[in-house]
């Protein structure tokens, strides 16, 4: 019976190509997203290597903060213990070493390397000692104050060359320097699409960072001894007061190699879940095309059946295929997912991301799970056919095939109803506060249940929006209608994956404009000055503070506020932590995550008021001090803290301040849950950033003027983008819009997929109603009409997909914006223009799958097509 | 009554013809000859049978009269006009105005309505047809309360009446059936082969039929006897009995 099953398996290529093509799609993804994960991964582990190759030991400082996304900042070593580093027995050379914030400016004023969401602008030192890292090919290294050099893709893409004055901003503001050398690192010219500006140390540690530190110190042995021992000699060498380590090369080469990673890997997880997302619509189509090339086929079945085969035999010779077709398409798409692989990395370099890709990197276990997970989908979606093949009694033989029916439309419905209730009761319940997870099963509930009412639904829907194409078209069009409605289930299995899609579009896109609308209204509402600096910076940097002063202090600006960030430990009372442990700075043994860094807002609360409303519930901004904090009211009273509660900051650079809750925010305007004075860190070795400078100007003051004279100080000078108001609340709304660009691109993925899902529906119909097709032929229906009549009945499903995504999808938006608005008062906005869209693009979409179907029909041999009895 | 006397074919009065028809599959060794060199007229208002046994070219002789399927020599005229000259538009179109066809089997469209397929070759040549001849076929067929009915709530029978109907709509020049009967049983078969000959006699249209049946056969005025791809005889006004014997005679 296997034998059989495989023979008659290879007997049928035409169509299994035709069904693996749903297989190969999903996985091609799948395994693409997995193929440029190893990719960059095995890059970024050979970059790193390369980087420390001459590094033997590396001393830093053991107080640090681990951040969100698997970073970590840590605090800075004193310059002076180069000293004591290259007086240890074993040390050839010493070096320090800084990575910090700093932009250079094109000679058109306008900043080099991308502002925000972008690779992030170093600075750093340049030395003989760490040339390891960068070769020079262009002039010589830095020396003294006026001085830099810099990355040569950096200095391409700035049309610099040696001698230009190049200005650069750091925290300390923007300065001039002249370039005196241009170097590469290693064999690319800038590694990730970063900028490099490198100064000789001194000038590094006073310009980017502290004068006299550094981040770290990297060390040479001169190879009279290992590594470990070097390490054991130079921490004995070290103070324990300077709270220092040493790693050895190895070491501290697998720690940023797994930073590097654990970065990468939340980008990849998040293309992978997405590339899952498209197989499991993607096993809609395999679905569909068992079920219909079983139905096709159930004359055969009941042959065999009539002839002798029990129904398990009739049922695994399916699965046979469907095991055989999995494996095929798996196999292809794997291929096929290495060129993907490859185009998502030239996608990434034409968008600034320039990757180093070396080679090409496939891991087994990228194999192994593409394999695995196109198989197992290919089975388990051919499993219901199989069985129901099974199920066909022999008489069936000598029936003509049946149409399919929707089977118990009351049960269908009854059902599917029951699931979108509970669904919709679990979105609602996510909503207020229940776990996460009844977010997904409530998405889930929703959709399965809308599934299960498509056979009911799909018939009536068809035909309603049929109805003008009857009209419009004839005789083709009455066809295409009755045709899209003949087979409910078919048509409704068919239009799924462009419902599915449809729906997160549009409930996404309700989501986004309700939150915009929100965001325009709060912050129209909190922003009361005329002129906004901004800087997108992730974090890293930003508009340093003397600017802002600066700012404030010019003729006709009545009044500037600057709003930055930074990063934190906040030590709460009633969770009291091992103090012995968190003096020593490092992560402790069994405690994960308690030195996680949490943001704070630094504010200046002397120039604030008045000109941007931080919405505070509780206290008085004035009282803030040096430790003085406001929390956020829900997230203070989760925690029992109320005004005049004492916790513990701990900043970047170790020390710890013993800090009294002065206030509540309501956290509709605010950006974090913690604010503190900017006073709280001005004596912190790693300077503090403005992210958003407010600005008021006078009383009858020219607004164009006095936006000339700031900008003249920062924007003109590569220090922010300048912004009226209008323009700056509009750019605040417009952030959701980038992540929504992220959503609606992997969202492109399914409606490829539901493309292909209609090509092979259409393909396996026309094969089906070939007769039919003949027929129509033969009594006088000419090839355009015949392809219109496929074309039509292709938009007709493809409409069908998208009005029910869009009404689902605008049912969940609703669902979830009454349901967030609970707290927040969010109004529910209807995305009319991206709804409009979808249509549009749904009905296009329907006109290009049916193409090769269309042109297949008109391909039918009349004669054997009534021949055929 | 072995030999009849060669048909003279008379070009005005030929509903559609055949002249020198070849029809070869297949090269070499394995070459087929389903028509061989077959000249054959259809005149005007008569009822012609087309018999053979299976392999002796009826059908394919049918389809490439009817423009379905291309000669490999000879010509076919559907009244003057010479088919191997037309490209396909122009023969679907022919085959819309001029032609009907009766199948044995699956001769309606599933998801039309039986009005809507009676009219379907009128609809697709977006034409309104002459509605009194219509109505007259409507009723010559009697499915006048059944016009709203999908080909799945019709009988055998009443299918192929409506498929009779349709092949009538638009008053073609000639109209081919195959096998009309084969599915139905023997009393709704006389009833579909009375309405046939009815359009013959009553309407005036022209009808070729390829068929196995001696007793349908009987229904026609003249019948064409085909073997091996060859034309092997000719019967006018046959009765059942008549083509029984005549049947045996050949296969002897």
């Amino acid at each position: 019976m296997f034998r059989l099953a495989i023979k008659m398996t290879l007997a049928r290529t035409g169509r299994l190509v035709l069904t693996s093509l749903a297989v190969i799609l999903g996985t091609a993804f799948l395994s693409g997203t997995f193929v440029f994960r190893d990719t960059i991964n095995q890059t970024f582990d050979r970059l790193f290597a390369d980087v420390f190759r001459d590094v033997d030991a590396y001393v830093r400082s053991t107080t640090f903060l681990e951040l969100d996304f698997g970073g970590e900042q840590r605090a800075t070593t004193p310059i002076s213990v180069l000293d004591t580093v290259r007086g240890v027995e074993g040390v050839t050379s010493a070096t320090g070493d800084i990575q910090a914030f700093a932009r250079v400016i094109g000679k058109d004023g306008k900043p080099l390397g991308s502002e925000g969401g972008g690779p992030p602008t170093f600075g750093g030192i340049a030395s003989a000692e760490s040339a390891g890292l960068w070769s020079v090919t262009d002039g010589r290294l830095p020396v003294g104050p006026d001085e830099v050099m810099l990355d040569k893709a950096t200095a391409d893409n700035g049309d610099f060359v040696v001698g230009d004055k190049v200005r650069v901003v750091s925290f300390a503001g923007p300065r001039e320097f002249t370039l005196v050398g241009i170097a590469s690192y290693g064999d690319i010219a800038s590694p990730g699409g970063a900028t490099f500006a490198l100064f000789d140390q001194p000038t590094a540690s006073e310009f980017l960072l502290q004068p006299g530190y550094v981040d770290a110190i990297l060390v040479e042995s001169d190879d009279t001894v290992n590594d470990e021992e070097l390490a054991r000699r130079i921490d004995a060498a070290l103070s324990p007061d300077l709270k220092l380590e040493t790693l050895t090369g190895a070491e501290i080469t697998a720690e940023v190699q797994g930073q590097i990673k654990d970065v990468l890997n939340i980008f990849a997880t998040f293309l992978i879940v997405f590339s899952y997302i498209a197989l499991g619509i993607g096993s809609f189509v395999i679905y569909n095309v068992f079920s219909i090339t079983a139905a096709q086929r159930q004359r055969e079945n009941a042959l065999m059946r009539a002839i002798g085969a029990s129904r398990r035999q009739v049922s695994r010779s399916l699965l046979v295929e469907s095991t055989a077709m999995g494996v095929v398409g798996s196999l292809i798409g794997f291929g096929i997912g290495i060129l993907l692989s490859q185009l998502l990395n030239a996608l990434l370099k034409a968008t600034g991301f320039e990757v180093p890709t070396r080679g090409l990197s496939i891991n087994t276990s990228s194999f192994t799970n593409t394999m695995v997970a196109g198989v197992v989908v290919t089975v388990l979606a051919a499993w219901l056919p199989a069985r129901r093949a099974g199920k066909v009694p022999p008489l069936a033989a000598m029936r003509d095939t049946a149409l399919d029916t929707a089977g118990n439309l009351l049960r269908r419905i009854v059902i599917g109803l029951v699931l979108v209730g509970l669904g919709a009761a679990g979105l609602v319940a996510s909503m207020n506060d229940a776990p996460v997870q009844f977010l997904g099963l409530g998405v889930l509930g929703v959709f399965a249940g809308v599934l299960i009412l498509g056979p009911a639904i799909a018939r009536p829907v068809a035909l309603f929006i049929g109805s003008p194409v009857a009209r419009l078209r004839g005789v083709s069009g009455t066809m295409a209608r009755q045709n899209a409605a003949r087979n409910p289930k078919r048509t409704s299995r068919t239009a799924a994956p462009v419902l599915i899609g449809v729906a997160l579009v549009t409930a996404f896109s309700a989501l986004a404009a309700s939150i915009r609308t929100e965001i325009r209204d709060t912050f129209g509402a909190a922003f009361s000055g005329d002129l906004a600096l901004t800087v997108d910076s992730q974090g890293f940097g930003g508009i340093p503070l003397s600017i802002t002063d600066q700012i404030a202090g010019l003729d006709g600006v009545a009044q500037a506020t600057g709003v930055g960030f930074t990063n934190v430990r906040i030590i709460d009372p009633n969770e009291p932590v091992d103090t012995a442990t968190t003096d020593q700075g490092g992560t402790p043994a069994g405690q994960p995550g308690s030195f996680r860094g949490v943001f704070v807002q630094t504010i200046n609360p002397a120039t604030i008021t008045g000109l941007f409303d931080l919405g505070v519930t509780k206290g008085d901004l004035a009282s803030l001090g040096s430790d003085g904090i406001f929390v956020e009211e829900d997230n203070a009273l989760e925690k029992g803290w109320d005004v005049g509660t004492r916790i513990q900051v701990v900043r970047i650079d170790g020390k710890v301040i013993d800090a009294e809750v002065r206030g509540f925010v309501s956290g509709d305007t605010s950006f974090a849950n913690y604010v503190a004075s900017r006073e709280m860190f001005a004596d912190a070795p790693t300077p503090i950033f403005d992210a958003f400078v407010y600005i008021k100007a006078a009383a009858g003051a020219d607004i164009a003027e006095v936006r000339g004279r700031v900008a003249a100080i920062s924007s003109d000078t590569g220090v922010g983008t300048l912004q009226t108001r209008d323009e700056f609340i509009d750019e605040q709304a417009a952030q959701v819009n980038q992540i929504l660009a992220l959503i609606y691109g992997l969202l492109g993925l399914s409606i490829l997929i539901a493309i292909v899902g209609i090509v092979i529906t259409l393909l396996l119909s026309v094969f089906e109603r070939r007769r039919e097709i003949g027929l129509l032929r033969a009594v006088g229906m000419t090839k355009a009409q015949v392809r219109t009549t496929v074309r039509w009945e292709s938009v007709i499903t493809s409409l069908l997909g998208a009005v029910s995504g869009v009404v689902l999808g605008i049912v969940m938006g609703v669902v979830v914006v009454a349901a967030l608005s609970g707290d927040s008062g969010i109004g529910f906005s209807l995305p009319v223009g991206s709804t409009i869209t979808i249509v549009l693009i749904s009905f296009v979409l329907g006109v290009v799958a049916a193409i090769y179907p269309a042109w297949r029909a008109t391909k039918v041999d009349v004669v054997q097509a009534i021949s055929t009895t | 009554m072995t030999t009849l006397p060669p048909p003279t074919i008379d070009v005005s009065t030929a509903a559609a013809r055949a002249v020198a028809a070849s029809k070869i599959y297949g090269s070499g060794d394995s070459e087929v000859r389903a028509l061989d060199g077959v000249d054959v007229s259809f005149e005007k208002g008569t009822f012609t049978a087309i018999m053979g046994p299976s392999g002796s070219g009826k059908s394919t002789l049918m389809h490439c009269i009817a423009g379905l399927d291309s000669l490999t020599n000879g010509r076919v005229f559907i009244g003057d006009v010479d088919l191997s000259t037309l490209n396909d538009k122009r023969l679907t179109e022919l085959r819309r105005e001029k032609v009907g066809f009766i199948f044995q089997a699956f001769n309606l469209i599933p998801t039309l309505n039986a009005e809507e397929n009676i009219l379907l070759p009128l609809t697709l040549g977006r034409r309104k047809g002459d509605r009194a001849w219509i109505d007259r076929v409507i009723d010559t067929i009697s499915l006048r309360d059944r016009l709203k009915h999908r080909p799945s709530e019709l009988s055998g029978g009443q299918q192929q009446r409506v498929a009779i109907a349709r092949a009538l709509a638009s008053q073609p020049d000639i109209i081919f059936a195959d096998e009309p009967t084969g599915n139905l049983d023997s009393r709704t078969g006389t009833e579909v082969l009375q309405f046939m000959r009815r359009a013959v006699t009553d309407l005036g249209q022209t009808i070729v039929m390829v068929t196995h049946d001696a007793v349908a056969a009987s229904y026609a005025d003249r019948i064409v006897f085909l073997a091996d791809g060859k034309v092997a005889g000719e019967m006018l006004a046959p009765t059942a009995q008549k083509v029984l014997d005549y049947l045996k005679r050949l296969g002897d």
